[in-house]
C-alpha cells in the first residue's frame, strides 16, 4: 500500500521539465555548499515542498557528466565507515549556472508575460 | 536493526548495484557512493516505522528503473558501453568455440574409452552408450555455471579471461602439434615461419590475442581510477 502511494505520488511534475531543469537544481544547490548525492535530493524535495520528486538515480549519471565537464569535482570520506562522496562547484559550473539562470529566467518572463490577463482596449 | 540483519539488508543493496552494474559502466568510487546512498535512505525509513525489508523496497522504487539508470550511464559514457558491446560479442564467440571444442574432446574421450573397455557390447553401442554417461556431467557443469552466474552477477569479464586463455592455449597446443607434425613428415619450409603463418592465419588467435589486449587497457584504466579516487 505504502509502496503504491509512493509510486502514485512520484510524478508532481512532467518527466521533461524535471530533465531540464536538473542540472541548474543541482548547480543551485551545489552552490550554497559542498553536499553529496543523497543529501541534495534530500534538499531538492524540502525546498520544492515535495512538489520535485526526482527518480534518485537520475541524478548520479548528472553529476558525472557535470565531472566530466570539469563543472564539479569529488572527493570522497570516511563517515561511519562508509566511503562518501561530496562535489564542489568549479569555476566552469559557476559560469553554466549564470549561462542557465538567464535562459530560465527569461522563459520565465515570456511565460509570465503570456499568461497575465491583459485589459482590452475599447 | 540487528547486525544479521543489517548484513542481510547490506547484501541486498549489493546485489541490486551489481543488478545496476550489470553493463560495468560504474568505477569502484561510483558502487561505493551507490551503497552509502541506498544504505542512508533504508536507515532513514526505518526511523519511520518500515521494516528493513520495506525500507529496501521503497529505496529501490525511489532510486527509479534499472534500465533507465543503465541507458542514463550509457550515454554519459558511450565507450565505455561499446568496449561492453564488444566484449560480449567476445564472450560470445568464444564460448561457442570452446563448446565446439569441448563436444569434440568429450567425443574423442568417448571414443577413446570405447576402444579401451568396450564392456563387452558392440563397439557402436559402447560408444553411445559412454557418450550418453558423460551427458550427465555436462549437464552438472552448465548448472554449477548457471548457479555462479546467478550469485556474481558481473561474470562477463572473469568468463572472458577463462574462455579466451582456454581459447589461446588451445589453439597453441594445435598449432605446435601442426609444427611437430609437419617437421616429423619432413617439411622443406623453416618450422618457426610454418609457426607464425599458422598462427596469423587464424582468427581465433587473432581475438583472444585481442581480448587479452583489451583486458588489460581496462585492468589498467581500473587501477587508474581507483588511484584518481584515492587521490
Amino acid at each position: 500500500m505504502y509502496v503504491w502511494i509512493l509510486k502514485r505520488n512520484m510524478k508532481v511534475i512532467s518527466k521533461d521539465l524535471i530533465a531540464a531543469s536538473t542540472i541548474p537544481i543541482v548547480l543551485s544547490i551545489l552552490k550554497e555548499g559542498d553536499d553529496y548525492g543523497y543529501n541534495i535530493i534530500k534538499k531538492v524535495t524540502e525546498r520544492s515542498n515535495g512538489n520535485l520528486k526526482w527518480n534518485e538515480g537520475s541524478l548520479y549519471p548528472v553529476l558525472l557528466k557535470l565531472g566530466q565537464k570539469g563543472c564539479i569535482r569529488s572527493y570522497t570520506i570516511k563517515e561511519r565507515g562508509r566511503n562518501r562522496k561530496y562535489y564542489t562547484i568549479q569555476k566552469p559550473g559557476y559560469a553554466l549556472l549564470e549561462k542557465l539562470k538567464g535562459e530560465w529566467l527569461s522563459l520565465n518572463k515570456i511565460l509570465g508575460e503570456l499568461w497575465t490577463p491583459t485589459v482590452s482596449k475599447i | 536493526m540487528d547486525t544479521n540483519g543489517l548484513k542481510n539488508i547490506e547484501q541486498k543493496v549489493q546485489d541490486h548495484i551489481a543488478e545496476l552494474n550489470r553493463n560495468q559502466l560504474l568505477s569502484e568510487s561510483e558502487r561505493d557512493e551507490l551503497f552509502d546512498h541506498f544504505l542512508t535512505t533504508i536507515s532513514t525509513l526505518t526511523k519511520n516505522d518500515l521494516s528493513a525489508k520495506e525500507a529496501f523496497e521503497v529505496a529501490k522504487i525511489r532510486f527509479g528503473s534499472v534500465q533507465d539508470f543503465r541507458k542514463e550511464y550509457k550515454k554519459v559514457r558511450p565507450l565505455k558501453a561499446f568496449y561492453h558491446h564488444v566484449m560480449f560479442a567476445l564472450l560470445i564467440y568464444f564460448g561457442v568455440y570452446f563448446l565446439c571444442g569441448l563436444a569434440m574432446v568429450l567425443g574423442m574421450l568417448a571414443l577413446f574409452l570405447t576402444t579401451k573397455f568396450n564392456l563387452g557390447l558392440e563397439l557402436r553401442q559402447t560408444y553411445l552408450m559412454l557418450t550418453i554417461m558423460l551427458l550427465p556431467l555436462l549437464l552438472l557443469s552448465f548448472y554449477g555455471f548457471k548457479k555462479m552466474v546467478e550469485r556474481k552477477k558481473s561474470i562477463s569479464i572473469q568468463a572472458i579471461w577463462i574462455l579466451g586463455l582456454i581459447v589461446f592455449t588451445g589453439v597453441l597446443g594445435r598449432r605446435i602439434y601442426a609444427v611437430y607434425q609437419f617437421k616429423s613428415i619432413g617439411g622443406s619450409m623453416n618450422a618457426t615461419d610454418f609457426f607464425f603463418q599458422l598462427m596469423l592465419g587464424d582468427y581465433n588467435m587473432i581475438f583472444s590475442i585481442f581480448s587479452l589486449v583489451l583486458l588489460i587497457y581496462v585492468w589498467v584504466k581500473i587501477r587508474r581510477d581507483r588511484y584518481l579516487a584515492l587521490a
